[in-house]
């Protein structure tokens, strides 16, 4: 099992390079990871520095001092938004560790349990998916208090229903496998099943989600910044929106203050979306050509590449 | 799909088309045209005066209103007795005159002729008998009963007298009255059940204006009720529009979508100005409010019953107080946080409040030096070397926790400021916000924080604001510093029966000064109201009084068409 | 068979409102502060007042049974009445179709719900539908001419749309669109206008609409997009597709008479669970544009802990949820044979 994992990764990353969007996306996240933890070598300015300024230091125009011009308290918008990708990143990549580990046990405990506890673990999931989110972050929001820890939690604690719903029915396919059934014949404990068998199994799925749940939980947190239910001393992406929106930005004509830190949503959503699609394409080539494509006469359908790599053949559900 | 489906969303889709391109045609680049464009009747909008603003009434009912735009309606809807002037004096409106009685607790007003209700029905003694009384039965009224708290009987002996009997004599009647708007009896009389929840929608009054459309947070529609024997309008209406969003405000200003906005985010001033056609004003609003930095001073002998009154021990000691007014620099707060649009404040009793507002109060000037001094002086020594104070004999350090209001952003700028410039006088600050509900149960009378940044809005009468410092109200929850001065109590008792204006005045002016010195708020500024109008549009807007409301009743009243 | 799970699937819907509807109610109700004070911050507001406040409202009762309040923690008699409690008034009110008042606006709430619904269901109803056809027609494209730069270019495009910040990409439109082609800045009608006709008065809403709409359509069209291409690729590699090749059936018919019938099946689950999340999108949207619906008044509720109303929008929309679902789950059953068997 370990030497194939060893050459299922190799196979994984050839077919991972031909897919370019893939590498894209890759790209433009680690661009924007390097830029999170280089922060203080690459930013000009402070951000937390003590505010002493004039009036006339307030949304000042792009210049030579200020690339990206001032904020609403004279501070540098290039460094807060460098300094922003950090607050950013990290609320994406925890939120989401939390998001995939709840969702990806519910999955995959409802899925190979069966019975009464998939019945109550699914239903719990289908109510969570009912309810409006907002009420109940207004509510963890006021019970707790704004921070950055808090805006994880809540995040991470609210996305995690889909994540639940997919890993499930990949439980249940690969559930039905031979090897998983005999297995079981053999007398093997259910835990030891889960973590040899299916685990290996459905991660391919559970990393392509993270990597879609990070760019969710992104802007997620710009969101709930934008509607005031953020910390305002955090210096993430999202404040800095909503300071340039409640403080009058555009109407100053300081488009800098609004558009560079959706910029960098969107790049690292972007980043991310790209990286989680080229995945999905790439551990399930099938959905790469069909009978009506115009290259199907000369790319015959290829022997499946994540079959070469996970072992076994495997789909992936579409949705 | 069945092909009815398909037809129904190809018609829909040409009629979202069909906008766009009317949407794109070019329009005359003068002004109101979005307006003009779509409506082609003769001139009804051309006298109409739209009025941008971010906020809108919460209701219609006089007695129920919480917000100050609801106020501004009724103020253009309804009569009452008295009119508040820009300057903070007050005039006669209803009445032509009025008489008191010797001991000064019997007031007899003659009404003027000519007031008649929208719906055609004159205004008699009997409607402001009705409607005082009325205000002082409604006891789950927010606010319009406290301003009939010593009324003891209220009589019309005919149509055109009424005869107001107090308990006792009160030095500022005036101001209690003009927000007990006349309501008219033959609708009001069957709505004492439950007033509260009475809507209003047709909203009888008899005042410059009458409701023609409402619709919540989105319009008040207002027309002129050109028979108004003290205010006819010259404008044929005014539109209140809401926008929930203050960048739409100034843009919609610079289109000439609207021709007057009342607030505006104060970056915009600077863009506005350099627009043709428009004028930027500011100055005192009319309805005062204060921006406030709060100390936790309950201690064992004043902590309320419920209360945890975790304050800071250091804050119980004046002169630490008073270092930290001198550590905090107002002048930045005002330049970053209002753009310079606000003066350093002194006391709860801002400048909007005209005369009551003490000036010749020296404040505490920002000096991180002498901060440091006084605080070296009084013994609150960095003993271990860690740039924070420790309280004298090397106890707790001088960490104070300091809370606001999350969606406030003012505060947050406010208080990232302050925690620098404490932090150079050796008090360190912990930063956190929070949600209005957390704020207000951990403020009072619960007393659990130490420093929080909050803000009140009153009404143009000192009393209420002082009332705020005053030890009787720290287990209301109302004093939300936990102040208590028995020479501040004792004047507070005093102010409130002295007839004189002088000498309430002077008492008034002494509680600032006895305030100011024992420091249970810093306060960071007043706020100056900004207002922007379209000159090509209306003349005449009141922009040189002492207080700036272009949307007040006496500016509305007085504008014209530009020709 | 069938009877029994339709049967099963509406009693579960009805357990989840049920649910929904409790949980409406304590959520609230653990809440630190007092709705009353931290709504109203007027030194006018006198303890008798919100004493008589507190009472026309229902808040001086307990709020159920052993309980006075929930936070702070406070143990009250348990031995009372349960219909002097607030949950049982809560609940009494609530079947007899009462949603309470509203603390804001002393209205009742049901009122001002349904003032807003319509508002917002114009508004989410030209969005979704927009953002359906289009979404849907880029992925047939993309799926039709996968591995082209066509495919290439609607994918890109659909991953960008969906990585824009809702709030973000309105304020910008809002800019561009009112500088550039006068569009109105905020609300739904020009107020104080008398309009000369039916017709004016529409193309003045629509007018209103367009940007809200836009924006709406952006954000939702690219998810619309990948589901269908991702489905409609799946559907087009099916042997029965080769068949139909091989009877000499041209792509459009193939398209249209044999994979987009089977690849419709995602899209109604997803267009349904959408629902749940336009929710957020709605409160954006509508802030930005000043658009008097549904989203608008939930975010003017949580400034200002209006909880009747918010404990009504959310019940209504939580109701809305789970009936699509139901629909949903339905519609599914009808057209995928398979569901039945199950």
């Amino acid at each position: 099992m370990e030497s194939t994992s060893v050459t299922s990764l190799g196979a994984f990353w050839r077919t991972f390079r031909q897919h370019p969007m893939a590498m894209i996306g890759l790209v433009m996240l680690l661009i924007a990871i390097i830029a999170a933890v280089c922060a203080p070598l690459i930013a000009p300015y402070d951000p937390k520095a003590i505010i002493r300024i004039t009036i006339d230091d307030i949304y000042t125009r792009p210049s030579p001092a200020h690339w990206l011009g001032t904020d609403d308290a004279g501070r540098d918008v290039f460094s807060n938004f460098i300094y922003g990708a950090r607050v950013s990143l990290t609320v994406g990549l925890f939120a989401s560790i939390i998001s995939i580990f709840i969702g990806g046990t519910i999955g995959i405990v409802a899925g190979f349990y069966g019975g009464r506890t998939e019945n109550i673990l699914m239903r719990f999931t289908d109510i969570m998916l009912v309810i409006p989110d907002l009420p109940l972050i207004v509510v963890i929001v006021a019970l707790t208090r704004p921070s950055l820890t808090n805006i994880i939690l809540v995040i991470g604690l609210l996305g995690w229903t889909s994540t639940a719903r997919l890993v499930r029915s990949q439980t249940l396919s690969v559930k039905a496998r031979k090897f998983v059934l005999r297995a079981q014949a053999v007398g093997a404990s259910r835990p030891y099943i889960i973590r040899r068998h299916i685990l290996p199994l459905v991660l391919p799925l559970i990393v392509v989600n993270t990597v879609l749940v990070i760019s969710l939980a992104i802007l997620n947190e710009s969101t709930l910044s934008f509607l005031g239910l953020g910390d305002p001393t955090l210096l993430s992406w999202g404040q800095m929106l909503n300071y340039a929106f409640t403080r009058g930005a555009m109407s100053a004509g300081a488009w800098w203050a609004l558009v560079t830190p959706g910029f960098g949503i969107v790049w690292v959503v972007l980043g991310c979306t790209l990286l989680g699609h080229g995945l999905e394409q790439a551990l399930n080539p099938r959905a790469e050509t069909h009978h009506l494509a115009q290259l199907h006469e000369q790319v015959a359908r290829p022997a499946s590449a994540a079959a070469r790599f996970a072992g076994e053949p495997m789909s992936l559900s579409s949705d | 799909m069945k092909k009815r489906t398909w037809l129904l969303i190809a018609a829909l889709l040409a009629a979202l088309l069909l906008a766009a391109c009317s949407a794109s045609t070019p329009q005359p680049a003068t002004t109101g045209s979005a307006e003009e464009a779509t409506a082609s009747t003769a001139d009804t909008g051309s006298a109409t005066a739209r009025i941008g603003w971010a906020g809108s009434p919460d209701t219609l009912n006089p007695g129920a209103a919480v917000l100050s735009e609801a106020y501004t309606i009724f103020d253009l809807v309804y009569d009452s007795m008295y009119q508040l002037q820009l300057d903070g004096t007050y005039t006669l409106e209803l009445a032509e005159s009025a008489d008191v009685s010797e001991d000064g607790k019997v007031w007899t007003f003659t009404l003027r002729d000519g007031f008649v209700f929208s719906d055609g029905e004159p205004l008699t003694a009997s409607d402001v008998v009705f409607s005082y009384n009325f205000y002082k039965a409604q006891t789950d009224f927010p606010f319009l009963n406290v301003y009939t708290e010593y009324f003891e009987s209220v009589e019309a002996p005919d149509d055109k007298t009424v005869v107001l009997t107090l308990s006792q004599a009160i030095p500022n009647l005036d101001s209690q009255l003009i927000f007990l708007f006349i309501l008219p009896e033959h609708i009001w009389a069957d709505q004492t059940e439950n007033a509260a929840e009475f809507e209003n929608l047709a909203m009888v009054g008899s005042g410059p204006f009458k409701l023609a459309d409402y619709a919540q947070n989105q319009f008040v529609s207002l027309e002129a009720n050109k028979d108004h024997p003290l205010y006819p309008p010259k404008v044929d209406g005014v539109v209140f529009q809401t926008f929930d969003n203050q960048d739409a405000l100034v843009q919609a200003l610079r289109t000439g979508q609207v021709d007057m906005i009342t607030e505006m985010p104060k970056p915009a001033v600077a863009t506005l100005r350099n627009e043709a056609n428009i004028a930027v004003v500011s100055g005192p609003p009319g309805s005062p409010s204060v921006a406030d930095i709060i100390f936790n001073l309950t201690n064992d002998g004043t902590c309320p019953e419920d209360g945890v009154c975790s304050g800071h021990p250091a804050l119980q000691d004046r002169t630490v107080r008073q270092a930290l007014a001198h550590a905090t620099d107002k002048q930045q707060i005002i330049d970053v946080v209002l753009l310079g649009f606000g003066t350093p404040g002194l006391t709860l009793i801002p400048d909007s409040l005209g005369v009551w507002y003490n000036d010749t109060i020296q404040d505490f000037e920002y000096d991180l030096d002498l901060a440091n001094q006084m605080l070296d002086d009084a013994g609150y020594a960095d003993t271990d070397g860690d740039g924070v104070r420790e309280m004298p004999g090397g106890g707790d350090p001088l960490t104070l926790r300091v809370n606001w209001p999350s969606d406030s952003t003012w505060s947050s700028r406010a208080a990232e400021i302050m925690s620098g410039t404490w932090a150079q006088a050796g008090v360190q600050t912990q930063l956190q916000a929070l949600d209005a509900d957390a704020l207000t149960s951990v403020c009072c009378p619960t007393f659990d924080y130490d420093v929080i940044l909050w803000g009140w809005g009153s009404d143009p009468d000192p009393a209420f604001l002082l009332s705020v410092m005053t030890t009787d109200q720290i287990p209301t929850g109302t004093s939300e510093s936990g102040y208590s001065n028995p020479e501040f109590d004792q004047l507070y008792k005093e102010q409130a029966v002295a007839m004189d204006p002088d000498e309430r005045k002077a008492i008034i002016w002494q509680m600032q000064e006895i305030a100011h010195e024992d420091v249970p708020y810093i306060i960071p500024f007043y706020d100056q109201n900004v207002q922007a109008y379209r000159t090509d549009r209306f003349q005449g807007w009141i922009t040189d009084a002492d207080k700036i409301e272009l949307s007040d009743m006496t500016s509305l009243t007085i504008i014209e068409p530009v020709q | 068979m069938r009877a029994s799970y339709l049967l099963g699937k509406l009693a579960w819907a009805l357990f989840t409102i049920l649910f929904v509807i409790c949980l409406n109610f304590f959520l609230f109700r653990v809440l630190p502060g007092d709705p009353v004070r931290s709504g109203v911050r007027d030194p006018r507001l006198t303890q008798e007042a919100q004493q008589a406040i507190r009472e026309r409202f229902g808040l001086d009762k307990p709020v159920i049974n052993c309980f006075e309040s929930l936070n702070p923690v406070k143990s009250g008699p348990c031995l009372i009445n349960p219909f002097e409690t607030q949950f049982f008034l809560y609940v009494r009110n609530l079947l007899t179709g009462d949603l309470g008042i509203s603390y804001h606006t002393n209205r009742p709430v049901s009122t001002m719900l349904g003032e807003r619904l319509w508002n917002t269901i114009l508004l989410i109803g030209a969005g979704q539908i927009l953002a359906i056809i289009l979404g849907m027609g880029l992925g047939i494209l993309a799926a039709w001419k996968a591995r082209t730069p066509i495919d290439f270019g609607a994918l890109l495009f659909s991953l960008l749309a969906w990585s824009l910040p809702t709030f973000w990409l309105g304020i910008i439109l809002l800019f561009a669109g009112s500088r550039y082609f006068n569009l109105p800045l905020g609300g739904m009608i020009t107020p104080g206008v008398n309009f000369p006709g039916a017709w004016a008065r529409v193309s003045d809403m629509l007018r209103h609409m367009l940007l809200p709409t836009l924006t709406y359509t952006i954000v939702f069209l690219g998810e619309y997009m990948l589901i269908m291409r991702s489905t409609l690729v799946d559907v087009l590699s099916e042997d029965y597709i080769l068949t139909a090749r091989a009877k000499g059936l041209n792509h459009f018919q193939i398209l249209k008479d044999h994979a987009l019938k089977n690849a419709m099946l995602p899209m109604v689950t997803i267009i349904a669970l959408n629902l749940g999340f336009t929710v957020a999108g709605a409160v954006q949207i509508e802030t930005v544009f000043s658009w008097p619906g549904l989203g608008g008044a939930i975010f003017e509720a949580v400034g200002r802990r209006d909880y009747p109303m918010l404990q009504g929008a959310f019940l209504l929309l939580a109701v809305s949820v789970i009936f699509a679902n139901l629909g949903a789950e339905l519609l599914y059953s009808v057209l995928d044979p398979r569901i039945r068997a199950e």
